[in-house]
């Protein structure tokens, strides 16, 4: 398909304490008909979005996660993981639309893993990708990072995820690129402190240095013991797209930027709820990519030493060796 | 001899006089004496200034001009004098610096031109040692019939040269025959340890990942005299900077990672006043190691072994 919709929902879990299931439910099926009925060919939830459907997950999702979370998600995960995928596959299914359900918590062996999964039209799973990185503050209270970065072939193109703190490692965007992916999917739930710096050295780079569509999917709102911050958007390359590659902002102050201003970081948006939606062009951005591509790098030896710690340092001139 | 009118119009004199200049230049530019007449013009260096870590000074080599070798020399030397004597501790030249040299052709001809840049050496490692000081003077492309590159030099404060060639070009540079580098390299200079970016490189995240594992703190992009900030700054020497810890400098804009700028942006924007030749440029070196050794809880450490599954072999 060469012009798909995207949908991209901002949802915020502000007073969820005060809210029962079916409200929360009927808030989940409001955000995804706005994005069906503008015609959107995929609908994108984001990071954490499965920890709405139990009471306990909602908890940790409210107070943070400690090292209890990891009991909590060995003990019942199965449970809410189930419910959340029933529901988003039966929306999937009966309007005929790709879904990012967002991610949850599963248990593995030694801890437990950030997932988030794509489905399909007929609700089937397209693609499952672990959260490959985590913070040490985050290994503390197990969690584990996946082992594998794969995309997905879909009616709409090929698509791939990054969870949270990957989106910062400029890697993981080349990764998904060179495997072929048109659209990289990346879900968020900040805690506390997010702005457009981060969005900035985060999916706009991405974009930027790949030639891909990067969407931003945030979770936000404020929780009971900390709260969630971001910035939903649909970026593209700055060949592709004017306005500094700024498709679409939960902030329109940005749509509307004919360049990067760095001065505006505080956004009233982070803790706006909303549904962004976008027409994707991958003609054009095949287009721009065939005049674009670099190929291998020239130094690939020496770029494949940094990641075997095995740089040599030259020592032709004023030669002290680290 | 006295060459008839008739003759005179019949006959292209342009090869006897290229000859005539190129053996005129090839004296001229002899490095023996652009040696000697480094070392007898312009002042000499500031006895007692201190180098400061982190200082980098930047020179307008537009503004230096000169009729004669000893004039040249002279101004470069007042403005590496004033630069050192502020205690920089590595002077880079803005990008003409690489075609300084040219201004002394007495002939506008490809062969004088390059007897005129056979000088190149002998004239910056004679500036380098005699203000012991780091220099880069911009950078030149290098032509062989279908082959070129392009590759800044670089002078310790004893004279020894090394250099740098570009590795990313564009599509079509490459199509055009230009050659990339293998290898990024690192500098342990008076300023700091320094790795050299050239227009363009700065926009692929692998470069700044090799000159960050190869110990460099300060990036110095070879960009133009005054380049105003632009989104390019962003997706380029900006992200670099977040993501390798390090300061990416031009003449006219420091950029840092967010936690090493007075304001958290990571820019530091230093317009130039019209006719200034000589900007200094401090960054803080202390401020990254501090940086380095602050709560790390936060931080994301790079899983190598899982990214070295694909990353050489996915290219």
């Amino acid at each position: 398909m060469a012009i798909f919709k995207a949908a991209v929902v901002q949802l915020s879990i502000s007073d969820l304490s005060n809210k029962s299931w079916p409200e929360v439910e009927k808030k989940l099926i409001f955000l995804f008909s706005q994005g069906v009925e503008s015609g959107a060919d995929l609908v994108v939830f984001p990071a954490l979005t499965g920890l709405l459907f139990s009471p306990e997950s909602r908890k940790s999702l409210e107070y943070g996660f400690d090292h209890k979370t990891v009991q909590l998600v060995s003990r019942l995960s199965g449970f809410w993981t189930k419910e959340w995928l029933d529901f988003f596959t039966s929306l999937a299914r009966n309007y005929r639309v790709l879904v990012v359900p967002g991610s949850s918590l599963e248990p593995t062996k030694d801890g437990m893993l950030h997932r988030a999964y794509l489905i399909g039209e007929n609700g089937e799973e397209l693609l499952v990708q672990d959260q490959t990185h985590f913070t040490l503050s985050q290994q503390g209270i197990k969690f584990q990072p996946g082992d594998s970065l794969e995309i997905a072939e879909t009616s709409v193109g090929k698509i791939g995820l990054i969870l949270s703190e990957d989106v910062w490692l400029p890697e993981i965007g080349r990764i998904l690129a060179l495997e072929g992916a048109d659209l990289l999917i990346n879900l968020q739930a900040v805690r506390n402190f997010y702005d457009y710096r981060r969005q900035l050295a985060g999916s706009w780079q991405v974009a930027q240095s790949n030639l891909v569509y990067v969407i931003e999917s945030c979770l936000v709102g404020r929780g009971i013991g900390l709260s969630y911050q971001g910035l939903s958007a649909i970026f593209a390359s700055r060949s592709v797209q004017p306005n500094a590659g700024i498709l679409v902002h939960i902030d329109p102050l940005f749509t509307k930027l004919e360049e990067i201003d760095l001065g505006y970081m505080i956004s009233p948006q982070k803790e706006k709820e909303g549904v962004l939606i976008r027409n994707l062009d991958l003609d054009l951005l095949a287009k721009h990519r065939q005049e674009r591509s670099m190929g291998r790098p020239p130094y690939l030896t020496e770029l494949s030493q940094v990641y075997t710690d095995q740089v040599a340092v030259n020592r032709t001139l004023g030669g002290e060796e680290r | 001899m006295k060459i008839p009118a008739i003759l005179r119009e019949k006959i292209n004199l342009e090869p006897l006089n290229e000859l005539y200049y190129e053996f005129k230049t090839f004296w001229l530019v002899h490095p023996e004496r652009v040696k000697r007449i480094v070392s007898i013009s312009g002042p000499g260096g500031p006895e007692n200034s201190q180098q400061v870590k982190g200082k980098v000074a930047f020179v307008r080599a537009s503004a230096l001009k000169g009729a004669t070798l000893a004039d040249l020399a002279a101004v470069c030397g007042e403005v590496i004098s004033r630069a050192k004597a502020s205690g920089a501790g590595l002077v880079v030249f803005s990008p003409e610096a690489g075609d300084l040299l040219l201004q002394l052709a007495p002939y506008k001809s490809p062969r004088v031109f390059r007897q005129v840049q056979e000088a190149f050496h002998s004239f910056w490692s004679s500036l380098a040692a005699k203000y012991h000081l780091w220099l880069i003077p911009g950078y030149r492309e290098l032509h062989a019939k279908r082959r070129h590159k392009r590759v800044a030099f670089i002078y310790d404060p004893e004279g020894q040269g090394d250099y740098q060639t570009q590795v990313q070009y564009t599509k079509e540079e490459l199509a055009q025959g230009f050659e990339p580098a293998r290898s990024i390299k690192v500098w342990q200079t008076g300023a700091g340890p320094i790795s050299l970016s050239f227009p363009g490189e700065e926009q692929f995240f692998e470069i700044g990942r090799v000159m960050a594992a190869k110990g460099a703190k300060i990036v110095v992009s070879l960009a133009a005299w005054n380049r105003p900030f632009e989104v390019s700054d962003v997706s380029g020497g900006w992200a670099r900077a977040q993501e390798n810890n390090f300061y990416w400098l031009t003449s006219s804009l420091t950029l840092s990672p967010v936690g090493a700028s007075i304001d958290g942006s990571g820019v530091l924007a230093h317009p130039i006043r019209e006719g200034e030749d000589l900007v200094l440029v401090q960054v803080n070196l202390d401020r990254l190691a501090e940086m380095a050794n602050e709560d790390s809880r936060g931080q994301v450490k790079m899983r190598k072994e899982f990214l070295k599954r694909y990353l050489p072999t996915l290219y």
